[in-house]
């Protein structure tokens, strides 16, 4: 197990190294002067060139992706084109916000995706069933940023219950972790809804309605520890997918985020933080998946026999 | 055995929530002023977009020019009427065509307690020469013309005769900074800065906001205000609605679409003023089909100008109908151009004559926003009535500029300011040949007649002079039609109907000191 | 955003007879109301696309300036929109686009990504380690990071939308089928087969394919949903389809300014947006049940 563990930390590397290949030739092609970008509407076309020599943006490909791995290497992740600050500092910044709100959507789903899947598998192809499929699914038809906009007429406006943008308290985090999260929760109640179904089908459950245990019991006790296993990955996949995928949210929301982070730097061509804030995203997420991983061997000895 | 090991998950997974939850909340991340109930004398503004830096010579965006208003102060300032009135020099002499004299008051305290001296402002201007992107603010200032006589007089030479100078001392680029400061803090220094406004700077939460609190050694007025919030919320739907749901005091640049609600709603004031903006679309001049005016002129005839300025505009509620190229804010404005009446037949006519009976197509090269999108396909529609076809090409922002300057567009539309809040300034970055592939230029005019006018122009003394050459610049242009004038927009600002005092600035440059929140 | 209904799980299904394989798959699907709710919504989507010119009452660009941004009223059933036109065939046609953007990017992903997924679970050691690098690190970056790139790369345009689109799904289909290959490649019949000297292209084309398929529509099917709101998400941030095309991500983008004057702009080419994406979730859960014989009552 731990041989795996430290294999799969080892192939993160050419992983990460390649992430960052691929969005170096995007930057690369894609085009557009951050040297004219940093100095503005005023400057002249002189100015431009001298900056862009002194960026180094004039050297070919290869010199400017390597002096990049270098810099990599030594932790240098480079200072950014429009605030001057190290990358690393702007990454500090902005990824606890990203984390707590993947994190809050994240609860938000899991209790929305967990309650409907157990009542849903508990009166499979009733009316309710239906209906609460139905409604799981709503969340993740919207489009997050129309959703985000309606719940903040809505909480915000008209009922004045909570704040319509910020980010700098419990109460900003819940319109937008509500917005994230409906759209993960009907993921989560199919995925209980199955495992629930396939459980409850066991021999166990039989065993234990025929001792004459009521309905509710039968289900917690029983059904819903053992479908548990492949609901606690798909909450763990859940995380990684919300730190990547809060860009709208946070633009909707006002808030400081990574993601927001990483569409402004891409439409500024600020190379140093798309690469730190692609890099960044991309470690977390082959981090929490190898958690999930890891987790799901340790629930089940089958797929552990496999890691060698 | 099972059990167990669930439970083990389960609280595994809990303290990976945990972690996660207490590392982002450690507290760095929030501000203090984020707060829905502010405190009375806390004033919370929402603003479009997040300076990129508080170095005034780093970034020149609308709220960046705002913020250092606040912050620091210029020589010569222009006031809300756009007239040039003194401001950390109490008053100025020209001493011959190119050298002028400043005398700068006295006892004037920097936030971080030095005094002003005429060394500090020799330091602020010489860096521009240093700095890139502030380069083009000094080129007409001769580098080796600067003399501090004394601690209280500053004096300047230009490269040759500009009456364009007093209006350059008063560009944000040329806020006075203090030496001491800006040399102690080095990179440091965009995010901290130090100047002698009536409010100092107190924190910056990237993405999130600015905060300001009042400076109380301030040498005019001191701020009502003990605290300014800068709030950055980029989506202007999100703005209106935090200010109508209570979270802030002022919203800046509202959509048209909100003026007449806010103006309706007795808890709120919208305020509406002429920017030193012009909304136009501009013909590549450069491109073989853009050389012939006919061509132009044609396109502006089939232009139904009134017909889009009422659709975007909401008929007149966000802007002025533009029919010229100078702003009614400068003088100079010449008023009696001859429209481009409607007129599709005209148009086609011109087009035959100028060699395109069957038309042709154009592109255009834009930025995917509503006001830019519904222009463009209104243009679409019209200008398909006399056989040209507008293929829109909507391109992102970076992508844009670099396209733009290189003139590799057909047509674009443009919404820009006018240089230094001058007049004969503005036309000559738009329409002058020796600006070309700068970034007010997008119409690559290249007239010898217009551009020897300009020139002439921009070195006259006389005021009178000047103007009457604008004037005349101004009907060549016209001839010319490298664009298509649209509007003068407006620009609004949301505000609780509690707040008081605040008087929008044209040049965007506002003023919070004398701002009050009612009790 | 990043969130659809994707997990799929990728265990071979096993091989029955073909034809009374799809008559009981069938069955079943149509004992799912929920699945044939989906698939009614979806016809009438595809219906609206085939049919874009007979059902739409108006030219979807035509602009009226005299009518603009009228409330739903009888002559235009959803009201018309900034610059007058009609929302309702607006919507119309922009079925079309919607429908385009989710087959077109989903075959792009169906395609490349079975056949990387093929050759990786077919063939394995050093190609498969190479290429799953490839794919780790597709997935390693967000789909709607790695969407705007591309096309802030390769420019706006209905094209170029559905590259970006197809390209972050590829992923996806290539790991489903990869799975599904390696646990049949060892498999008696595919043996047989290579025993009896069939190629490998003859085998991969004739017994893999066919028989990891299962899966692999189910991915298809909700990827469509998921295509059309990655594609909603880029006219968001104002790379996505090019004017006058209607499309429903752009219509709700612009639709937003309006958001409270007029709010009939956002709210039907939303419910477009979901009814769309709705169908292809319902019919992929409707399909995944069918499929999976274990959940048979």
């Amino acid at each position: 197990m731990i041989r795996y563990i430290l294999r799969r930390i080892l192939m993160m590397i050419p992983v990460m190294l390649g992430v960052t290949l691929i969005v170096f030739t995007m930057m690369y092609i894609t085009p557009g002067d951050p040297a004219q970008i940093i100095l503005g509407d005023n400057a002249t076309p002189e100015a431009v060139a001298k900056l862009r020599a002194e960026m180094g943006l004039d050297d070919p490909f290869l010199v400017r992706y390597f002096r990049f791995v270098k810099d990599l290497l030594r932790g240098d992740l480079g200072i950014c084109y429009a605030t001057k600050q190290p990358v690393f500092d702007r990454l500090i910044q902005t990824f606890p916000n990203t984390v707590k709100l993947a994190a809050f959507a994240v609860v938000v789903s899991t209790i929305m995706g967990l309650s409907l899947g157990i009542i849903s598998a508990a009166k499979q192809y009733s009316l309710f069933d239906n209906i609460a499929m139905l409604l799981a699914m709503m969340g993740n038809a919207m489009p997050n940023f129309w959703q985000g906009l309606l719940l903040m007429l809505v909480f915000s406006l008209w009922l004045g219950w909570l704040p319509a943008s910020g980010f700098s308290s419990f109460k900003h985090m819940i319109l937008p972790a509500l917005t994230m999260g409906t759209s993960s929760a009907a993921v989560l109640a199919r995925m209980t809804r199955s495992s629930m179904l396939e459980v409850i089908r066991a021999d166990y459950i039989s065993t234990a309605r025929a001792k004459g245990q009521t309905e509710f019991k039968v289900i917690m006790h029983h059904a819903f520890r053992n479908a548990m296993i492949p609901v606690i990955t798909t909450i763990g996949l859940q995380f990684g997918r919300q730190l990547g995928g809060a860009v709208l949210t946070e633009s909707i929301f006002a808030i400081p985020g990574v993601g927001k982070m990483m569409v402004d730097a891409i439409k500024a061509r600020n190379y140093p933080v798309v690469q730190g804030g692609v890099l960044l995203i991309a470690l977390s997420l082959s981090i929490v998946n190898l958690v999930v991983d890891i987790l799901y061997a340790y629930i089940d000895p089958r797929i552990k026999s496999q890691y060698k | 055995m099972e059990r167990g090991r669930l439970r083990l998950i389960a609280l595994l997974l809990c303290a990976v929530f945990l972690l996660v939850g207490c590392g982002g909340s450690g507290g760095e991340t929030t501000t203090e002023n984020g707060e829905a109930a502010p405190a009375r004398d806390t004033l919370i503004v929402g603003m479009d977009r997040e300076p990129a830096g508080l170095d005034p010579a780093s970034s020149h965006v609308t709220t960046a020019v705002m913020i250092f208003n606040n912050i620091y102060d210029t020589l010569l300032a222009f006031d809300t009427d756009m007239q040039i009135q003194p401001r950390l020099a109490e008053s100025y002499e020209q001493l011959d065509d190119v050298t002028y004299k400043f005398n700068l008051r006295k006892g004037v305290k920097f936030h971080n307690g030095e005094e002003l001296k005429s060394s500090d402002v020799l330091f602020s201007f010489k860096r521009l020469y240093d700095i890139p992107a502030a380069q083009g603010q000094v080129d007409m200032i001769d580098p080796n013309g600067f003399e501090c006589p004394d601690d209280y007089t500053f004096i300047l030479r230009t490269k040759e005769p500009w009456s364009a100078l007093p209006a350059q001392v008063c560009s944000s680029y040329m806020n006075i900074l203090n030496e001491k400061a800006v040399t102690e803090a080095g990179e440091d220094y965009n995010r901290n800065p130090v100047g002698t406004g009536p409010f100092k700077f107190v924190s910056w939460t990237p993405g999130d906001s600015i905060v300001v609190e009042r400076f109380d050694d301030y040498w005019g007025d001191k701020a009502i205000l003990n605290k300014v919030v800068f709030r950055i919320i980029t989506e202007t739907t999100s703005r209106v609605i935090d200010l109508e749901s209570g979270g802030l005091d002022i919203a800046l640049a509202v959509g048209v679409t909100d003026v007449e609600r806010l103006q309706n709603n007795p808890d709120f004031e919208l305020i509406q003023f002429t920017h030193t903006g012009i909304r136009y679309g501009a013909f590549n001049c450069s491109k073989e089909i853009f050389s012939d005016k006919r061509v132009r002129q044609a396109l502006n005839y089939a232009t139904d100008v009134d017909t889009i300025f009422n659709v975007l505009y909401d008929n007149g509620l966000g802007a002025m109908r533009a029919d010229s190229p100078v702003i009614p804010l400068l003088p100079g404005r010449n008023t009696d151009l001859p429209k481009y009446e409607y007129n599709p037949e005209k148009a086609k006519e011109l087009l035959a004559e100028a060699g395109y009976p069957d038309g042709f197509s154009v592109e255009y090269n834009y930025l995917a926003n509503t006001t830019n999108t519904r222009l463009g396909e209104m243009l679409q529609a019209q200008w398909a009535e006399v056989g040209v076809e507008l293929i829109m090409s909507p391109l992102e922002s970076a992508t844009l500029t670099a396209a733009l300057n290189a003139g590799e567009h057909d047509f674009c539309t443009a919404n820009s300011t006018y240089a230094l809040g001058d007049t004969i300034e503005g036309l000559y970055s738009f329409f002058h040949s020796s600006m070309h592939g700068t970034s007010r230029c997008r119409a690559f005019l290249s007239s010898p007649e217009i551009d020897a006018l300009l020139d002439e122009a921009r070195v006259e003394q006389d005021e009178e002079r000047r103007l009457e050459l604008a004037y005349k610049i101004q009907e060549l242009i016209h001839e010319e039609a490298p664009w298509i004038y649209i509007a003068y927009e407006y620009y609004n600002v949301g505000l609780k109907s509690d707040v008081k005092g605040f008087v929008p600035a044209p040049n965007s440059a506002h003023d919070f000191s004398k701002v009050y929140i009612e009790p | 955003m990043g969130t659809n209904l994707n997990t799929v799980t990728s265990k071979p299904l096993p091989v029955y007879k073909k034809r009374s394989q799809g008559a009981e798959i069938w069955r079943r699907f149509r004992q799912n109301r929920n699945a044939l709710l989906g698939m009614g919504i979806f016809f009438i989507l595809v219906s609206f696309a085939l049919f874009a010119e007979i059902i739409a009452p108006y030219d979807p660009i035509q602009q009226n300036y005299e009518k603009i941004m009228q409330p739903p009223s009888r002559q235009h059933i959803l009201g018309t929109d900034e610059l007058g036109r009609d929302i309702f065939s607006r919507i119309v046609y922009g079925a079309r686009i919607s429908m385009t953007v989710g087959l077109i990017a989903v075959g792009i992903a169906f395609v490349a990504g079975t056949a990387l997924g093929v050759i990786c679970g077919y063939y394995g050691g050093v190609i498969d380690n190479v290429i799953m690098r490839f794919v780790d690190i597709l997935m390693a970056i967000p789909a709607i990071l790695l969407n705007i790139s591309i096309v802030a790369a390769l420019g706006t345009g209905l094209q170029n939308v559905m590259i970006a689109i197809g390209v972050s799904n590829v992923p996806r289909f290539c790991r489903i089928i990869r799975a599904s290959v390696m646990s049949l490649r060892d498999q008696e019949f595919i043996e047989a087969s290579r025993a009896a000297g069939a190629t490998d292209f003859f085998i991969i084309i004739d017994h893999i394919i066919p028989n990891s398929l299962a899966p692999l529509i189910v991915q298809a099917t909700v990827s469509v949903g998921s295509s059309i709101l990655q594609c909603a998400s880029l006219s968001f941030i104002g790379l996505g389809i090019v004017p006058p095309t209607p499309e429903w991500g752009a219509m709700l983008s612009t639709g937003r300014d309006f958001l409270r004057k007029a709010p009939h702009l956002t709210t039907f080419p939303g419910l477009a947006i979901m009814a769309a994406v709705y169908a292809a979730n319902l019919m992929g859960d409707g399909l995944r049940d069918a499929l999976d014989p274990k959940l048979k009552r």
